[in-house]
This record gives structure tokens, sequence and C-alpha cells, in this order.
């Protein structure tokens, strides 16, 4: 992928380069906001990372001036800490998502992905499909094999945001913001209890495993093992 | 107090005004009262000299020219006749008899200054006029004039005693306006001074009250019920401040001894180990700054612009039908107690599920033995009223209201990790919608009852 980050802190933007050209990416740098208006309209990037806080033209404002401009690549906002209000702000600037400094790389490189332009999936797809699992839509059901598998809403919500990202990371925050509105970080072990509930009617009573840990960071649903 | 001061002061300028603008309406009164007694004195000066005339007439008829010139002579002769004057003329213009022989003849009344009668000017040792005029009597013309010594006299008391009258009032009323002023001074003053002690760091310094309930009083009252907060507020602050700067102090100090084991081969731990539980330390102090931003940010109230109509109700049973699971892992039952009452308000729903979480966790955290978690919704006068009960340790009634303050922890539970930030959130995130916070005894354990305001 073709990334642009915006972000006037240079450990901060050469952390966030170097992780994301390990994982394979191309990535262009770029400390002031004015200047990120410019690259971000004249290249057509996959993924743009930008700062809420950089000199010349601040985050919101340099989001709202490329989308202005026609520029439809997902935004990824960096926010401080403890802003409460951040969150709502970006969306409504134009961003797609935000990860709150400091972060693990994990979690940046997770949201990245799932935020990331894939080809264009059809826009009336009412079918989601991992392995011999399929997620319906419309009719709100859910079969493994055809058996049909009785879920609660959360558990039909949890498993359509894993499904939505299929064979990519979705991380412990994402869940918690996705699927149950929470965004804070609750003490217990909400999203672990939930998963393994989860996984108790979806995984447990077949012979390949869906769903996926990946340590630290989150959880895959993939029929890849 | 200075002159200057004085003219400075609201007590003494009130008075001020008041005794000018009162001393003016009776100055005004007065001149009325003395204008009108001049003219009935007047008149009376008028009658007396007619009077006199007419009493000559009756003589002059009765007894003749001669007669009356008889009368004359002796009346000016005698010692009290200093208060009358009287000129006899006769036909040919000569002057017959009379003590006032220079006062040629004129029209009408006159008032005539004792000074310029030579004849008269020594006679007396008071200045006063004459009031005259000249009748025609059968042979000749007579001056007949009377003395206006008494209706002077009357005068001069009445002016006396009213001028006496206004500078009583004025001096009674000064005097009262520089006391009531002084008295004013002294309380301002110790406001003051009380204030200038207050702003050096004395703050359990208070303003004296007189205790007679006047304005001052009210004043002295509300400034000392906003110093008690003020002080409340900065105790509170030196408290939390200390209180954050001593959580953030060890999982740093923690940090900063698994860093240093880095280098050190033939420690039990791998290095990967050491930095993964370096990474969970500054995880740790991480949400500690932001449990506290995030609490000063709710408490600066700007998220109340994005407050959208919410039923408690569903808000509630949703975060109930979350931790259901997680508490009955944890050992414990969440229950979710009908009747739920409709408490549509207008709020963060996004707040409030954190509101509720917290509550819930923190029952878990602290159940000390607890078996159940019980939520539910009541009414208040038509208010919502949601209930986070649990049936553990509970919290001492006397440390209840401490417990909402940042990194407020009870020693019983200092063991316990996590920073005191929850309750403290939840109070923040409870002012924020208006809502009144009351920690209670649940018999055993601790009931949490927020007393929201429905939406009108």
């Amino acid at each position: 992928m073709h990334i642009l980050i915006v972000e006037d802190d240079t450990e901060t933007a050469s952390y966030i380069s170097e992780g994301l050209r390990r994982e394979g990416h191309t990535v262009d740098a770029i400390e002031d906001g004015r200047d990120g208006v410019v690259q971000a309209s004249a290249m057509s990037y996959d993924v743009i990372v930008v700062d809420r806080m950089l000199p010349g033209l601040d985050g919101l404002a340099l989001v709202k001036a490329i989308r202005s401009a026609g520029v439809r690549s997902p935004v990824l906002f960096l926010t401080a800490l403890g802003g409460v209000d951040d969150r709502v702000a970006g969306l409504e600037a134009g961003g797609d998502d935000y990860i709150a400094k400091p972060f693990a790389f994990s979690e940046l490189l997770a949201r990245v992905n799932a935020i990331a332009r894939r080809p264009p999936l059809r826009e009336k797809e009412t079918i989601l499909k991992a392995g011999d699992l399929e997620m319906d839509l419309i009719a709100r059901t859910v079969r493994r094999r055809h058996d049909l598998i009785d879920l609660q809403a959360r558990e039909f919500r949890l498993l359509e945001v894993l499904l939505r990202n299929r064979g990519r990371v979705v991380t412990r925050t994402m869940l918690l913001e996705r699927v149950w509105d929470f965004h804070f970080d609750p003490k217990t072990t909400v999203v672990e209890t939930h998963i393994s509930r989860l996984r108790a009617k979806i995984d447990r009573p077949y012979d390949v495993e869906l769903i996926h840990t990946v340590r630290g960071t989150g959880y895959r649903i993939d029929d890849a093992r | 107090m200075t002159l200057a001061e004085l003219s400075r002061n609201t007590a003494f300028r009130l008075a001020a005004m008041f005794v000018s603008l009162y001393s003016g309406a009776m100055i005004v009164a007065f001149l009325i009262a003395y204008w009108q007694a001049g003219n009935l004195l007047d008149r009376h000066l008028l009658d007396r000299l007619s009077e006199t005339r007419d009493a000559l007439l009756v003589v002059a008829t009765r007894d003749g020219f001669e007669g009356l010139r008889g009368v004359v002579q002796s009346e000016a002769a005698a010692i009290r006749t200093s208060d009358t004057i009287l000129r006899l003329l006769d036909k040919s213009g000569a002057t017959v008899a009379g003590n006032a022989a220079s006062v040629e003849i004129f029209q009408g009344v006159r008032r005539i200054p004792r000074a310029s009668i030579p004849e008269m000017a020594g006679r007396a040792s008071y200045e006063d006029s004459f009031v005259a005029r000249w009748i025609d009597v059968a042979g000749g013309k007579l001056l007949v004039g009377v003395s206006d010594r008494d209706e002077q006299a009357t005068r001069d008391s009445i002016l006396a005693g009213l001028g006496l009258g206004i500078i009583s009032v004025l001096g009674v009323a000064g005097l009262a306006g520089i006391w009531l002023a002084n008295r004013a001074q002294s309380h301002i003053d110790a406001f003051g001074k009380t204030l200038e002690a207050v702003s050096h760091g004395k703050l359990d310094r208070r303003v004296p009250m007189t205790g007679r309930g006047d304005d001052l009083d009210q004043v002295a009252e509300r400034l000392n019920s906003a110093l008690d907060r003020l002080s409340r507020l900065i105790e509170r602050v030196n408290q939390s401040s200390s209180a954050i700067a001593h959580e953030l102090k060890s999982p740093i100090g923690r940090l900063r001894q698994r860093l240093e084991r880095l280098p050190y081969s033939g420690s039990t731990q791998t290095s990967e180990e050491i930095v993964g539980a370096a990474l969970a330390e500054i995880d740790r102090v991480v949400e500690i700054i932001d449990a506290v931003l995030r609490i000063s940010q709710i408490q600066a109230g700007a998220r109340r612009n994005r407050f959208t109509p919410i039923d408690l109700a569903e808000l509630v049973e949703e975060v109930a039908e979350v931790y259901e699971p997680v508490a009955e892992e944890a050992g414990l039952a969440l229950v979710c107690q009908p009747p739920m009452t409709n408490g549509r308000i207008l709020g963060d729903p996004q707040l409030l599920r954190q509101l509720f979480v917290n509550l819930i966790e923190n029952a878990m955290r602290h159940s000390g033995g607890g078996r159940t978690i019980t939520l539910s919704l009541d009414q208040d006068h038509g208010d919502p009223v949601a209930v986070v009960a649990d049936d553990g340790a509970g919290i001492p009634e006397e440390e209840r209201q401490r417990v909402l303050e940042p990194f407020a922890r009870l020693d019983a539970s200092r063991s316990t990790p996590g920073a005191g930030l929850g309750l403290s959130l939840v109070a923040a995130i409870a002012e924020l919608h208006g809502a009144r916070l009351v920690l209670g005894d649940n018999a055993p354990g601790l009931s949490v009852r927020m007393h929201f305001r429905r939406q009108k």
C-alpha cells in the first residue's frame, strides 16, 4: 500500500514509517499541514495518517480541505491522550478512524489495514463468509456447514465485525469501539469473555478453528490455520 | 477615618445625601412659614397703628384740637412713648406738640427707621422702625407712628428657632452618617483583611459576622461559604495532585528497575519478558494520565453540546447484557432488576456507558465476598434514579464522600489493583449530566444511586 503520514513529531513519524515499511508498504512522511494538503491531493494514497496537532494547518482543517478537494483516501487520525471529543470531531471532519497517542504499533497497523482501500466491495454484499461459516446480513442468520447457529444480537455484531475484516487483525480496542461502543479501556475481560462465548458457538463443535488469537493484539477470523 | 476616606464611604455618602436633601426640604418649609408669619406680623402692626390713630381721633372729636394737643403733649413726654412717634401741626403748619418734629408730611404709610429720626435715635438701645402715617384732624394734621419692635423681636425669635432647628438636624444627621459609615467601614475593613489573609494562604480565615442579619451579614455569609468551597477545592487539588504523583511514582519506579536489568545477562527473565513487563508499566502510566485528562475534560463540560435523548433503561440493560457473562466468570451474578421504568434523559451515551461499566467493575473488584450486583431504575418525583448495588463489603459512611475524589482509595483496599480514579470519573460524568450521586448502605454492601433529571 502507498501510505502518507502527516506528523510534525519526527520521532513518531519515523517510528510509524519504519514500521509500515517493514510491513512492505511504501511510505511518504510530511511534517507540515499545508504541505500535507498538497501532497494528499497530488497522489492517490491508500491510507493517510494525520496528526491532529500540526504546524501550518491542523489535522482537522487538513482533512476538511482534502475532502472538499475530492480526495477519497481513508484517513486515520492520531489524537492526544484524554481527548474525549477528538473522535467525534475527527469523524465529522471526514476522518475514518482515530487512535490515541501513545499507541502500540500493532494497534496502528490493524487500524490502517482495516480502513485501507481494498478492491471495492459490491455495495449489496449481504453474505459474509469465512471458510464454511456464512453470515446472512439480511436474514440475520449464521450457518456453519448448514447448521443454523443461534447468536444473540451482540454476538452477531461481534462476528460481523470480525468477518468484515476477514484475514486481518481486529484489536481488542477496535472490538470494544465497534461492537459495544465502549470508548474507554475496561478493567475486566469483556472482550475475552465474549470471544470465548462466540467460539463456544461457532468453533468448538467443529474441527477447524476460525477465530484466531493474535497474541498481545487481538483476533482474526480466517480459514487459514 | 480621614475626611477623604469618609467622602468615599458609601454609608457616609448616603447619609450626607439624605441630610442635604432633608435640610433642603426643611429650609423651603421654614421659608414659607417665616414668610407667612411675617405677613401676619405686618398686619398686626398696621392694626396697632390704626388703633392708636382711632384713639387719638376720638380725643380730637371729643375735646377738639386743644384737647388733642394736650394728649399728644403728655403722651410725647412720657418715657414709654419712645415706642410711639407723634407730631401735631396746626393750620399754619407749625408744630404744636409731639416728639418727632423732624418727620415731614408724606402720603400713605411709611416705615421710618428710628436712626433717621434725631429726636428718637437716642431714646432706645434697640434698632427698630416706626410704621407711620399722617392723618387730617380738625384744625391741623397729626403724624402717628408705632414701633415695630415687638414684631421684629417675634420675627427674630422665629428665625432663630428655625435656624437652630436646621443646624441641629444637620448636626445629628451628619454625626449619625459618620457613625454609620464608620461602622460599615470597620466591617468592610474586616472583610478586606480576611480576604488579604486568605490570599496569603491562610485558608482557614473567615469574615466576622455581627449576627444582626443585615445586608453586610448576608454578604459576609456568602463570602464565607465561597471561602469554604474555595478551601475545600484547593485542599482537594492539593490532595489529588500529590496522589497522582504518588500513583505515577510506583509504575515509573518499577519501569526503571526493569529497564536497568535489561543489559545484564544471567537474569532469570528473558529480555522479551522484561520489555513486555516494562511496556505494561508504561500502559499503566498512560492509563492514569488518560483518566486524569478525561476527568478534567468532562468537568470542563464541553461534552454537553453533544447530549442526545437517551432511554436510561435501555442503556442500563445493554450494559448489563455485556457484563452478565463477565461477572459470571468472576463468580458473581449480575442482575438487571425489574421493573425498569422508562428513563428518558438528555445525555452522552458513551460517557454514560462508561459510568455504568465503572460502577459494575468497581462492584466486581471490591465485592469482598459478595455474590450479586444489582442494576435497577427507580423513580423519584418522576425523575429517573439509576441504582447499582452490591452485597459486598460496602464503604463506611464516613468514607463515602471521599471515595468520589480522584485517587481516593480506602486504606483497606490499597492493595487492590487499579487506581482510585474509577469512582471519581463516575462522579464527573454524573455531575456533567446534572445527576446527584448518593452512596448508601445496601445492608450489606454498597448502593450507588444516581438521581438524573428527566428529559423535559
